[in-house]
């Protein structure tokens, strides 16, 4: 037994000594190839910078003529940086050159690779260099990719390509629990007015945290068929079951409504849960429904501070500071009027 | 095409290479470019030189731009400079932060660095 | 006479025999906890591969946070904390400084510093706490809040700032704490992610002694001259890296550093907010979200973000590192008492089952263990009844042992974050580990024994909390 322990102790030993070298030794590595990737980038650097802010520009000779993957390789991660800083003309020319030299085939392939990290990986740089050519693969890393990093990664990539194809496939990996909301809704917020119809798609399946994330990316992409939009997110913010979601579309009419979403939040603003009938607050404010203004002044005196609060703001946006007659709220929110903040 | 005497331009952005790109584009106006990476930088060099424009970062190390912006419109020297702010930042209270603290003029990143030179030369244009 | 020398010798033995058997078990738990914090950190390096921590810097969706800032007689560097807070990179939060009747300048720097003026705001303490006096706001800045309170303690402090947060997760950190400017887009991520299922993320604390530190933010990274606080360095990569780690990823995370966490606010409000009667308000915190969630059967999940966020000044003197050790044990003794139903109740999953006897039988308990140990050998050496090659396989398993942790530990920060550029320092940390095994070790298990003594001690317990009241000036 003692023998064991100390032939275990041995072994520790000899592992602490084994870690402690490959530690050093790594560093010394890791140092130096990390100096002559620093001394390429700087290379290209100039180069790629003139490229991305000359309008009309052929690409530079220096870019043309790459001998080495190594420099290959750092190329493309100079120009995967810069596209993702410019728009417009600027990241069109990046990406028509990233297409042409193969740089977004050669990570399309990736896309097939046996490690996940490095599809992950490719699927990002995907998103980066923002060709619509990679959307198809994508989408079939959406659909089929076992990983659920890759997944998300190929997710994120669709939505800063910005293709309307990735609406429909992006929301039914959302709905199947396949891609995590916050990613999915950014996705879709990334392509904008036409991810709008898979939106509005969300806002009636099963599972209340994507019909509440649904509600709330509506209210930031605006509205493509306005009435239809106002319609489905009025229905929302009084029919769901779910507070939740009733809250979020709250808020979404409180961005792209008007006055006609004044019956809608009339019937919100007498809600069970303090979280719809604040958001309803917050919408009148946004939004400065006048004929909300008596309904909304009553909502002052609520037990939930917060909702008090929203209420409050509303009455003062509405009606000015000097209505406020000596409800605290209303006297807070006076004072933010005042100093601009309203 | 040559400015004379030289339009100062000062980009403060805690992201370097980004900064040399603003730099290279505007250098190429024909403008004298002075950098920084943080918001007390921005402010001292903004003190000690007095650039006709400023580009400004809002989410910067140390002082934010906001924060920055603030100083200027507030030191008597530095009122008549113009200052774009030039952010990633996404929450629409934002631009009226800005805006409010007296900025001159909101863009956002990504940026259209063409846009960037167009805005840049009306804001100059209009002193 | 002699039955009785027998019974001594045996005994002896026996206890010896006991210690082994516990250090055995001990290295046994940490190595499955290695394994699991090492398959963390290599999935840590492989998703920065496939993320962009910029992204949730555009996205509307970002949830909003209240960075609460409990502040007692902070003068010194108040308005550079608050400076550096309000220029984090996030699209969107607020700072709630909440002065707990601070006797310096702390305000009034602020006053001056931020433009603030007395706002007429309402509160509403949802969570009682000690008087609010006045409530300021700067007219600069609208993310800026400030309160003046009565004395409470920091988690009277911590609870007055839940009370005043407009946005939905909280985040608590101390007045002397420098933030990554990173630390919120990274520890806010896995709210977006997971809506519905992340209540609290806590990240990786580093010591800021010997990084050069300008005005509020961390300008280069380095060791500490002081060799206290150097190996106090290795302590905290271990901490952080091996068994935060390792715990999170088997979703039974019992302990976010009190210097940087994030939580779901309504979470925070529906139990009550901290305790104010223990030492050790934020480990308390997060073991009663567990508590709380699990009895109601909820899903949920408290994170560890493996990202340096946070630094933090560590003592350099023994009195004071003797004094923030024996409080750290007392309050992890109080947060055991207090959550003892969840003991071994398999009501309580793997925070019952695992987690929480790990920490009463290896952490609280474990310094007894060693300490008896040491006297153990002693006397099993001096009695005659211990061979030498008994002894040095004791010593081995015992301080090789915690060696080998240590230098597991620098390993995961070299192959996933490597925030230490010199290769000296590299060098310095292994030293370090060394001499943390002899000597700093059993002075610090030494420490905790007496710690245990005061918890258990009828005089200390009724007044545990109002002990380390003033727990918050020491800091500064």
């Amino acid at each position: 037994m003692i023998v064991a322990i100390q032939i275990v102790a041995a072994v520790q030993l000899v592992a602490i000594a084994g870690v402690a070298a490959v530690l050093i030794g790594r560093r010394l590595q890791a140092a130096r190839s990390e100096r002559r990737r620093d001394a390429l980038l700087e290379r290209f650097r100039d180069a790629v910078i003139e490229f991305t802010c000359t309008e009309d520009a052929e690409p530079p000779a220096l870019l043309r003529a790459l001998r080495t993957g190594e420099e290959r390789e750092a190329v493309g991660t100079l120009l995967t940086e810069y596209a993702g800083w410019v728009k417009g003309d600027a990241r069109r020319r990046l990406t028509a050159f990233m297409v042409e030299h193969r740089y977004v085939d050669a990570s399309v392939a990736e896309l097939r690779a046996h490690r996940d990290w490095r599809r992950g990986q490719a699927a990002k740089t995907l998103g980066d260099f923002g060709s619509d050519l990679a959307v198809e693969a994508l989408l079939r890393a959406l659909r089929d990719d076992p990983s659920p990093r890759v997944r998300a990664a190929a997710g994120r990539a669709l939505g800063r390509i910005g293709d309307a194809r990735a609406a429909g496939p992006v929301l039914a990996a959302w709905e199947a629990g396949r891609l995590p909301a916050g990613i999915a809704a950014q996705s879709l917020l990334d392509v904008g007015p036409p991810a709008l119809p898979a939106l509005v798609g969300a806002c009636s399946t099963a599972t209340t945290g994507v019909r509440a994330m649904a509600c709330r990316a509506i209210g930031h992409v605006g509205f493509g068929d306005r009435d239809q939009v106002l319609d489905l997110l009025g229905q929302r913010a009084i029919a769901d079951p779910a507070a939740e979601v009733r809250g979020a579309a709250c808020t979404a009419l409180g961005q792209i409504g008007g006055d006609e979403s004044a019956f809608v939040l009339a019937g919100a603003m007498g809600d069970t849960h303090a979280r719809v009938r604040q958001a309803a607050g917050d919408a009148v404010a946004r939004l400065r429904i006048a004929e909300l203004e008596p309904l909304t002044r009553r909502l002052m005196d609520d037990p939930v501070p917060e909702v008090a609060r929203a209420a409050a703001r509303a009455v003062v946006v509405l009606s000015g500071a000097e209505t406020a007659d000596g409800n605290p709220f209303a006297v807070e929110a006076a004072a933010e009027l005042e100093w601009g903040w309203a | 095409m040559e400015l004379t005497p030289k339009t100062t331009v000062l980009v403060a952005d805690d992201e370097p290479h980004l900064l040399r790109l603003v730099k290279f584009r505007l250098e190429r106006e024909g403008y004298d470019v002075l950098t920084a990476t943080d918001g007390d930088a921005a402010l001292q060099v903004a003190r000690d030189r007095r650039p006709d424009l400023c580009v400004l970062d809002v989410m910067m190390p140390r002082r934010s731009g906001f924060d920055v912006l603030r100083e200027v419109r507030s030191d008597e020297h530095l009122q008549d400079m113009k200052v774009i702010m030039l952010t990633a930042r996404a929450q629409d209270g934002d631009v009226d932060t800005g805006f409010s603290l007296g900025a001159d003029d909101y863009i956002t990143k990504p940026f259209s660095p063409q846009e960037l030179r167009v805005r840049i030369s009306a804001h100059l244009a209009k002193r | 006479m002699g039955l009785g020398v027998i019974s001594v010798r045996g005994f002896v033995f026996a206890y010896n025999a006991f210690v082994l058997a516990y250090f055995a078990a001990m290295n046994m738990m940490y190595v499955s906890l290695l394994y699991h914090a090492a398959r963390a950190m290599l999935d840590r390096v492989r998703r920065g591969r496939m993320e962009d921590v910029d992204e949730l810097l555009r996205s509307p969706l970002a949830p909003g946070v209240t960075v609460i800032v409990p502040a007692f007689n902070e003068q010194a560097g108040i308005v550079d904390s608050v400076r550096s807070l309000l220029g984090l990179r996030y699209p969107r939060f607020q700072v709630v400084v909440v002065s707990d009747g601070s006797t310096d300048a702390t305000v009034e720097l602020l006053r001056q510093a931020f433009a603030l003026e007395e706002f007429p705001r309402v509160y509403v303490p949802a969570i009682p706490t000690a008087r609010v006096d006045r409530i300021l706001r700067s007219r600069d800045d609208k993310r800026l809040l400030v309160v003046e309170k009565a004395n409470g303690g920091k988690a009277d402090a911590l609870n007055c700032g839940i009370n005043l947060a407009d946005e939905e997760l909280v985040c608590a950190i101390d007045a002397d704490a420098i933030l990554d400017a990173d630390a919120l887009l990274r520890s806010c991520r896995p709210f977006v992610d997971e809506p519905e299922l992340v209540v609290g993320t806590g990240g990786i604390v580093r010591i800021a002694n010997g990084c050069r530190i300008e005005r509020g933010h961390v300008a280069e990274v380095g060791l500490p001259n002081s060799r206290l606080a150097g190996i106090q360095v290795v302590e905290y990569l271990r901490a952080f890296l091996t068994a935060r780690a390792g715990w999170s990823r088997v979703n039974a995370l019992l302990i976010v550093s009190g210097a940087f966490g994030v939580f779901r606010r309504d979470v925070v409000r529906e139990i009550g907010g901290y305790r104010v009667d223990t030492v050790g308000e934020d480990g308390e915190l997060v073991v009663r979200i567990h508590h709380h969630m699990r009895r109601l059967g909820r899903r949920y999940r408290v994170t560890f973000v493996p990202d340096p966020v946070c630094w933090t000044e560590a003592p350099e003197t023994l009195t004071t590192l003797r004094r923030q050790r024996t409080r750290w044990h007392r309050g992890l003794a109080e947060i055991v008492w207090h959550h003892r139903s969840m003991l071994c109740n398999p009501r309580y999953g793997r925070v019952g089952l695992l987690a929480l006897p790990t920490m009463v039988v290896f952490e609280l308990l474990g310094p007894l263990v060693e300490l008896s140990g040491i006297f153990a050998v002693a006397a099993g050496w001096w009695l005659g009844v211990l061979s030498v090659p008994f002894l040095i396989a004791f010593a081995f398993v015992a301080l090789i042992f915690g060696l080998f942790l240590s230098v597991t530990a620098l390993a995961l920060e070299e192959a996933s974050l490597r925030r230490y550029p010199r290769l000296r320092d590299l060098g310095g940390l292994v030293v370090y580990s060394v001499i943390e095994q002899l000597g700093y070790r059993q002075l610090h298990a030494a420490w905790r024994v007496w710690a245990l003594g005061q918890a258990l001690h009828p005089k200390h317990r009724g007044r545990w909390g109002e002990m380390d009241r003033r727990g918050l000036a020491r800091h500064g």
